[in-house]
């Protein structure tokens, strides 16, 4: 059984003069106790507002959030303070993530006191104990933010987040601010992490890369939907929809940019057109080179296609 | 044409270089020590080649391209080293040639569109400026228009009158490229011209780069992070780390047999779209503090085969090929 299960979840912002926008449009996700999940897609697609939904920091308008067989949405009171105590976000800026004014060992202790995971004694230690774990040392604990390089910060970001010793921890965007030599540090870190502590991981980014190199599974997502999951070695090798395999070829790839000098690879026409614009049929349409005209006027389903994956698309690729 | 393979070809560069430059140094004034920003640095570019200049940040690529035209702001100086573009030491130019020469012969496209643009005007004025700047007697609205055209963008005609806010950035690149263009320069300077965008959206305006440089037979000198990017594009490539190219040569050269260890480093860093490496290599530690340079070699503090000789001496480039040079003392 999933510990987390979305269903047909919605999202809708209010715009001015009684207009909406639908950030997420029925999007069904679920993560496994200890997996590791990737979701990728490109600006505004609603990765981070997915992740906003489920940590009760956006409010949706339909659908269901299960963790642990107990509904999210219903949670209230102590009940939704024991759900922020086992789920835990890691951010993608860690500088705009911290209070400039705590230090790292305040910030972390309030963590531990707040959700009261060891005595005020112990706290100290356990601050070491966090940030030792995450490749710093005890003695910065006594340091504020601004004394630290952008992948110190993260791992401050990521030791916060480990304080409350969560089950469940999405990271947005965790890497995409770092350099590359530092990047690889902060991927292998979680991944160390992730592999010893046994946590639920969602991994958001738009690198698909990074999301490969992190997660058995992906999902992926474009205009608020979810165009296609399944295995990332599956989905990767054989994409069935057309926006996964117009994502997977616009990647700038080391290998492939060696070795396939004249393939034919082509950047997909047009852009991502803005969510409130209500487009009738498959939100892929207008820039999909295999458009017919069943697509514009009827929203594909999630099949099972090959492999089990599942791909939103009247006609996947085999 | 297609972005991810396009290389220019080689019987296009011969003769001298368009671009050539020696040992230039920029620093920027502090209280104490300058900061030496970038130390030391030769690299040339022939006519209508790509060539690019990768690191990380801090590494004294930015500033780099932006002493080509002489655009590096106060407090940076030129502390020393010579710019040869078309002839002529840009370092040693007088303002008025150095007005003529840029956005006419040397043109740029920054990574922030949004930024690079000015909101209160029009699309048409801002192309137009250079327009009526360099090539006097020109029309200015059938030429933004043929530019706007020439870049891509839909709808050109109604696009003129609109202003930068109106547009993505993806078409806010557009814009930018055909500013960049619009008096047909002989170098396009490119500094992380896709960081910005969506990857669908980056491998457009790689594509457009590549097309309009193959058109033109301008050179393209670009500034990037992404190795893939410099796969892709680049004919040849050098790595700076710290205000010094550490290794230099073509981009096959460096990509698949990297001699120096931070080279090697960074290529071991990047996470491949079809490998199935279950651990990828990471540089421990961090860029050093350009305030606190080391010693010796600036790279021996992260290097794994750092030895007595790398602490004391700087290593002076050495040759591996005649097209593939190496700062280390240790690349054998």
């Amino acid at each position: 059984m999933s510990l987390l299960e979305i269903n047909n979840l919605r999202v809708d912002f209010q715009l001015p003069r009684g207009r909406k926008l639908r950030a997420l449009n029925g999007v069904s996700l679920a993560v496994a106790k200890a997996e590791s999940v990737g979701l990728v897609g490109e600006s505004g697609c609603g990765k981070s507002t997915l992740a906003g939904a489920v940590l009760r920091l956006v409010k949706p308008s339909g659908g269901t959030i299960f963790y642990a067989g107990a509904d999210v949405l219903q949670l209230r009171g102590g009940k939704l303070f024991e759900f922020h105590g086992k789920t835990q976000m890691i951010f993608q800026d860690p500088y705009g993530s911290l209070n400039p004014r705590l230090s790292v060992g305040s910030a972390l202790e309030e963590c531990l006191a707040v959700h009261n995971i060891c005595s005020r004694d112990e706290r100290q230690a356990r601050v070491g104990e966090l940030l030792r774990s995450v490749g710093l040392e005890g003695r910065h604990a006594a340091r504020y933010p601004h004394e630290f390089s952008g992948g110190q910060r993260q791992r401050i970001g990521i030791a916060r987040a480990l304080a409350v010793n969560p089950e469940f921890i999405i990271a947005d965007e965790p890497v995409s601010a770092l350099d590359v030599s530092i990047q690889a540090q902060i991927l292998n870190l979680l991944k160390e992490l992730q592999e010893k502590k046994k946590f639920s991981f969602l991994f958001i980014a738009h690198d698909l890369a990074v999301v490969r190199y992190m997660c058995a599974r992906v999902y992926v997502m474009y205009l608020g939907e979810i165009m296609e999951a399944g295995a990332t070695d599956e989905v990767y090798s054989h994409p069935a929809h057309p926006y996964t395999r117009a994502l997977l070829d616009a990647v700038p790839d080391i290998d492939r940019a060696l070795a396939g000098r004249g393939s034919k690879r082509t950047a997909p026409e047009g852009e991502t057109p803005s969510l409130s614009a209500h487009l009738g049929g498959c939100p892929f349409h207008p820039r999909c080179p295999f458009v017919k005209s069943v697509c514009q006027e009827h929203a594909p389903e999630m099949k099972k296609v090959a492999g089990g994956r599942f791909s939103r698309c009247h006609f996947p690729a085999p | 044409m297609n972005a991810q393979t396009y290389k220019a070809s080689a019987k296009n560069i011969a003769g001298a270089p368009l671009l050539s430059v020696h040992n230039l140094r920029v620093y920027f004034r502090t209280r104490t020590e300058p900061i030496r920003a970038v130390d030391g640095v030769d690299f040339n570019v022939a006519n209508g080649e790509t060539v690019a200049i990768v690191g990380e940040s801090g590494s004294g690529k930015s500033v780099t391209a932006l002493s080509l035209a002489r655009l590096v702001p106060a407090p940076g100086y030129y502390a020393g080293g010579e710019i040869w573009f078309n002839s002529a030491d840009t370092l040693k130019l007088g303002l008025d040639k150095l007005q003529k020469m840029r956005g006419a012969e040397i043109s740029y496209v920054f990574q922030e569109p949004s930024s690079s643009l000015n909101p209160v005007f029009t699309v048409e004025y801002q192309i137009g400026e250079a327009l009526r700047l360099h090539r006097r007697g020109v029309n200015v609205r059938e030429e933004t228009f043929r530019l706007l055209n020439m870049v891509g963008i839909a709808d050109a005609k109604n696009r003129l009158r609109s202003y930068p806010h109106e547009l993505s950035g993806g078409m806010q690149q557009r814009v930018m490229i055909a500013m960049a263009l619009a008096c047909r320069p002989k170098l396009l300077v490119a500094d992380e011209p896709t960081t910005a965008l969506d990857v669908t959206v980056q491998a457009q305006i790689l594509e457009l780069l590549a097309r309009l440089q193959h058109e033109f037979g301008m050179a393209v000198l670009l500034i990037t992070h992404n190795l893939g990017i410099v796969a892709g594009m680049a004919r040849r490539v050098s790595v700076m780390y710290a205000g010094r190219i550490v290794e230099n040569g073509l981009t096959e050269e460096i990509l698949t047999a990297p001699k120096h260890p931070y080279t090697r480093g960074l290529l071991a860093a990047v996470p491949r779209l079809y490998s199935a490496e279950k651990r990828m290599s990471s540089i421990p530690g961090t860029m050093p503090d350009p305030v606190s340079l080391p010693t010796g070699c600036k790279f021996h503090p992260r290097c794994p085969f750092a030895a007595e000789l790398c602490r004391q001496n700087e290593p002076a480039e050495q040759t591996v090929s005649e097209t593939h040079g190496v700062k280390c003392h240790y690349w054998k």
